[in-house]
């Protein structure tokens, strides 16, 4: 039986070019020799009597790069938050989980936490650690949520996040030449795969917190070269907007797209313009449970397979299932399970968690309904749960919000007897006529359909609408 | 409405934020509401406000409201015509 690679991912060293990161804000290249130098200072300064539970807040910036590096290389969990999280939810994660260690906290308890050294990174060590027993596999732990802050975390082994990073660097072929640019923050399961799967290849990544609507962030690409982009839904509206053309950034041949539906016109329009340039456009479709990556459409099966997200990476299976038994014709749509070794170890919700193994055994009910076509090409309708039961018809929310985007931005959530929409638009008069109209098309009473105005949609760090928080304003 | 008021309605609009006179102080960065979706939304308040179309360079360079407020003078919407 071949052997896996089994040099750890993150062994910088054994990286063939020369540059790792581009620091936008302290316009910086960091090559990787460097990168393993000062990871490898950085987890000297982490050395603890046990595995340790650390806390990395992260910024768009090479330290918390270096900061999750020195974590996995020191051998403990990491779990990796957002730096906007409120006060009063950090304290709360705090006490429920109980790190031994805080990277970078913009608060902090000065009874329970000392400041151990400053070495581009703030350590705070527990000043009383709790009596941790953590499992030997743990090693990064992710919100199920994003910025929202869920107090539930996805448990990530190491394997976990070799095997998707070798399995995403294959499928998209990232070659060590590349140089992709990311917002994306580490602390979102896409924004930490592109990190991952550049450093498998031996690549680089320019880090920015400037979002793409800002002139330096197009700068940046402009004088670094950069050679692929990594982007949510809202990024490719607001690129659709700007129009890539008129952006002079040439270089870039590669754009992927994950973190949610990006409509089939878009998609094409994409696919053109990337076409013209002879690049790619690549549409994705993945879970943080999955670590991130479940399947790539590769460019060149568009535009025949328009509206899919592709087939699974290298080494992972997607079946459909019904009621629990497999589905083997194509087109036939049921949940979609993902078989791989990107599957999460399980949740955890409290620290007694994370001294669990591997509770999934590879497998991963997505929670995502869809079909398989005739070439094994994945077609997602929606989220099982995302479905809501009106007078015993089964409404799929997604569909219905599809439906209503066309007139402006859109969230729906589930009501007792009806359905809750949310509109950055209209007034009552066109709301009526909405209502008829869903009403007609769906056959249910117009009073099913509950219009609301809201002036902003709350929205999570993957630019999706965060149906809690609407759901939490009823 | 003067074109300034214009302006601040706007970008009250499109930041989420009630109108006052403050936000003729207002820079990208400093406003916390301002992130990269009020921004696009800035953009389409201040199209149709003021009935123009900006360009991909106006709507990356719209960082405060004295930059917008320049930008829609060159459209032809001059802040010195307050009282039209």
């Amino acid at each position: 039986m071949p052997q896996p690679d089994m040099r750890p991912f993150f062994d910088t060293a054994a990286c063939g070019g020369d540059r790792a990161y581009f620091d936008a804000r302290a316009e910086k290249w960091y090559a990787h020799s460097e990168v393993t130098e000062l990871t490898h200072s950085l987890a000297s300064h982490l050395v603890f009597p046990r595995k340790a539970l650390i806390f990395c807040f992260c910024r768009n910036g090479v330290e918390s790069v270096l900061a999750y590096l020195a974590c996995l290389e020191a051998g403990h969990a990491v779990l990796l938050l957002d730096p906007n999280l409120e006060e009063q939810f950090v304290a709360s994660l705090v006490a429920l989980y109980s790190p031994d260690f805080l990277l970078d906290p913009v608060h902090c308890d000065p009874d329970a936490f000392g400041i151990v050294e400053k070495c581009g990174v703030k350590i705070r060590r527990a000043l009383h650690p709790h009596d941790h027993n953590l499992h030997p596999d743990l090693a990064v732990l992710l919100s199920t949520s994003g910025s929202t802050g869920s107090p539930k975390l996805v448990r990530l082994s190491a394997e976990n996040i070799a095997a998707n990073a070798k399995s995403i660097a294959e499928a998209i072929h990232i070659l060590p030449d590349e140089l992709a640019i990311s917002s994306l923050p580490l602390h979102y399961s896409y924004g930490l795969s592109v990190i991952n799967s550049h450093l498998h290849a031996g690549a680089a990544v320019v880090l920015t917190g400037e979002a793409v609507t800002s002139s330096e962030f197009w700068k940046t690409a402009r004088t670094n070269q950069c050679t692929s982009f990594a982007g949510v839904p809202y990024m490719y509206q607001v690129l659709t907007r700007l129009k890539l053309d008129s952006l002079n950034v040439p270089s870039i041949k590669t754009m992927t797209q994950a973190g949610g539906k990006l409509g089939n016109d878009a998609v094409s329009t994409f696919h053109r313009i990337m076409s013209a340039r002879n690049g790619r456009f690549i549409v994705m479709y993945g879970q943080t449970e999955a670590t991130a990556r479940i399947c790539v459409l590769p460019h060149e099966s568009l535009p025949e397979k328009l509206g899919s997200c592709g087939t699974p990476i290298p080494g992972g299976n997607l079946a459909v299932e019904i009621d629990g038994e497999f589905v083997t014709e194509p087109r036939i749509t049921g949940e979609l399970v993902y078989r791989g070794p990107n599957v999460m170890m399980g949740y955890a919700t409290t620290s007694a968690d994370l001294s669990l193994g591997d509770t999934q055994g590879g497998r991963l009910k997505t929670g995502d309904i869809g079909y398989l076509d005739e070439d094994g090409f994945a077609f997602i309708s929606g989220r099982a749960k995302r479905f809501s039961k009106l007078f015993g018809h089964r409404i799929n929310l997604d569909e219905v919000e599809m439906l209503l985007r066309s007139y402006g931005p859109t969230a729906i959530v589930g009501g007792e007897d009806r359905l809750l929409i949310f509109c950055e638009y209209g007034d009552a008069a066109e709301f009526q006529v909405y209502q008829r109209d869903l009403a007609a098309r769906l056959n249910l009473h117009p009073r099913a359909f509950d219009f609301r105005r809201i002036e902003k949609l709350p929205l999570t760090a993957s630019g999706k609408p965060d149906y809690p928080t609407l759901a939490v304003a009823v | 409405m003067t074109t300034q008021e214009k302006l601040i309605s706007a970008f009250a609009a499109g930041l989420g934020v009630p109108a006052s006179s403050e936000i003729t102080k207002f820079e990208y960065r400093r406003i916390p509401q301002w992130d990269s979706m009020a921004h696009m939304q800035l953009v389409l308040e201040i199209e149709t406000a003021f009935d123009i179309m900006l360009e991909t360079d106006e709507v990356l360079d719209l960082s405060s409201f004295s930059k917008a407020a320049e930008i829609i003078s060159r459209h032809g919407c001059c802040m010195a015509d307050a009282a039209a």
